[in-house]
């Protein structure tokens, strides 16, 4: 049966997925800014704005349907189950051309002046108080998955003389192994590494949710503050649980994998399965429901004073809407323009480093995994 | 409180930004002991260089609204830290300039009078409470 099942099948859920979201991502962003182009309040349901929108809810879930009936086709046909996991990354490519290229559009209607209405003042607005209250769970909270994480480092250890000399690393759909590594220090470590690299990922990611630059409406900037107080604190929780859940999984297989511990593999192999699947679920859910920034969270706050000026205008410093790129701004961590989280200030030093040093880490991953 | 900054105004940044600290404090919206957030967040999270907040805190400092402190970072001083009866030369100073431009635009003493109350109003509503 596993051999002649079309790869396609395992992929379809995912590709659903992001054309999913690649479709709803414009839609939850904050109400002032449009495919990562800001415009004024007056602006946002203007005649040439919903043309815009339009042309894009029609024409991006045309584009995806098309592109998942040519993927279940071409790995019909070839049956390869790595170029899968390459047509995911073209998705994602398209889905991130189709937003450049809407954003130019958008761009267009905002440098035409016969379209715009006449100018007021644009400020920063920042709120001296925003860091008073918790922004984010007490890190403290990760010495839960620290525990973990140590106890699978600590029972391999200990268990390491009985530990098989060919550990299996894949299995199939039928729980079959379909690949085994010989027993090394690495390889015995392997879950309990990956643990670790997890757990430093996520306490960093509390980190950026806690520090990224403020983010607050000029127009609204009570109901925009205390949004994205919400926003900060559900997905810091968020993050905290997916992070523990994840690593107690890892921790699951390791045991399983190792023979430390009976588990029978299959079941494990689906219960990480599953538990990835909730945190990918959850994330849409949050996402969905808290829009970005919080845009989308109910706030019944009425603003003390109608404000005349209007947000800041930095477009310019967003290239395609995508990369933020300010040499003049001291934050590393802000909010995205397109899509739900935060993203980085590519002209800080740091950024370029943090990034160079997550695609090594990816790159030799997957080279360790091949070799 | 909000504060609003302007990067295309005539007004420097640094002064926009003291400006807009002593009108929280006169409106109330910044209290006694509350603390401002530090100079590395602020410029974060406006976006602006690090000198340009600590100029600005410095200024605040200079003229005694608020106090810097290693711990406690950036405190709004007492009302009675702040006062200064000597004010009235500073401000017939700068009065002057604006009491002459509204004279030959033609507002009258009352229209000027008025205003005057009213942003009076505006301030003193920190005091009363």
């Amino acid at each position: 049966m596993t051999e002649t099942m079309n790869p396609f099948w395992f992929y379809l859920p995912f590709m659903i997925i992001i054309a999913f979201f690649g479709y709803i991502i414009p839609m939850l962003s904050r109400k002032n800014i449009i495919f990562g182009v800001k415009f004024p309040h007056s602006m946002q349901d203007s005649e040439d704005v919903l043309q815009i929108k339009k042309h894009f809810k029609i024409s991006f879930p045309i584009f995806m349907i098309f592109f998942i009936i040519f993927s279940g086709i071409f790995l019909a046909n070839t049956r390869d189950l790595n170029l899968g996991g390459l047509l995911i990354i073209i998705q994602a490519l398209i889905m991130f051309i189709f937003y450049a290229y809407f954003n130019k559009k958008m761009k267009a209607i905002k440098s035409d002046p016969s379209k715009m209405p006449p100018r007021t003042e644009a400020v920063v607005t920042v709120d001296t108080s925003f860091r008073n209250k918790n922004l984010t769970i007490s890190s403290l909270w990760y010495i839960l998955p620290l525990v973990i994480v140590l106890l699978n480092f600590g029972i391999v250890a200990l268990n390491y003389h009985s530990i098989p000399q060919k550990i299996p690393m894949n299995y199939d759909f039928s729980g079959e192994v379909t690949n085994y590594a010989s027993k090394t220090f690495f390889t015995s470590f392997l879950m309990p590494l990956l643990s670790l690299f997890f757990l430093v990922i996520f306490f960093f990611i509390n980190l950026i949710i806690k520090y990224a630059k403020q983010n607050i409406d000029t127009a609204q900037p009570k109901k925009s503050s205390v949004q994205n107080r919400i926003f900060r604190y559900k997905w810091s929780k968020f993050t905290f649980l997916s992070g523990t859940a994840l690593i107690l999984s890892l921790f699951l297989s390791s045991l399983s994998q190792l023979e430390i511990y009976p588990l029978p593999p299959y079941y494990v192999f689906f219960f990480v399965m599953f538990i990835i699947f909730i945190i990918v679920f959850s994330a849409i859910y949050l996402s969905l429901k808290l829009g970005q920034s919080g845009a989308k969270i109910r706030v019944n706050i009425e603003e003390e004073e109608e404000q005349k000026a209007e947000d800041y205008d930095d477009d310019k410093y967003w290239k395609s809407g995508i990369f933020y790129y300010n040499p003049d701004d001291p934050a590393i961590f802000v909010e995205k323009r397109i899509g739900v989280g935060w993203t980085m200030n590519f002209a800080n030093p740091v950024a370029i480093i943090i990034s160079i040093g997550l695609i090594a880490i990816i790159v030799i991953s997957i080279v360790m995994g091949i070799t | 409180m909000y504060i609003n900054i302007n990067f295309k105004s005539k007004t420097p940044i640094y002064l926009q930004l003291r400006n807009q600290i002593v009108k929280g404090i006169a409106k109330g919206e910044l209290e006694e002991g509350e603390t401002l957030p530090s100079v590395r967040r602020m410029a974060k999270d406006i976006g602006i260089n690090m000198h340009t907040v600590n100029k600005s805190y410095k200024v605040l400092e200079n003229q005694g609204f608020v106090s810097i402190h290693k711990r406690k970072g950036v405190q709004v001083n007492s009302w009675e830290e702040m006062h200064h009866p000597d004010f009235i030369v500073e401000l017939n100073k700068r009065l002057e300039t604006l009491i002459s431009e509204a004279f030959c635009r033609g507002l009258s003493k009352e229209d000027i009078s008025k205003t005057i109350g009213e942003l009076y109003q505006k301030f003193s509503r920190g005091i009363n409470d």
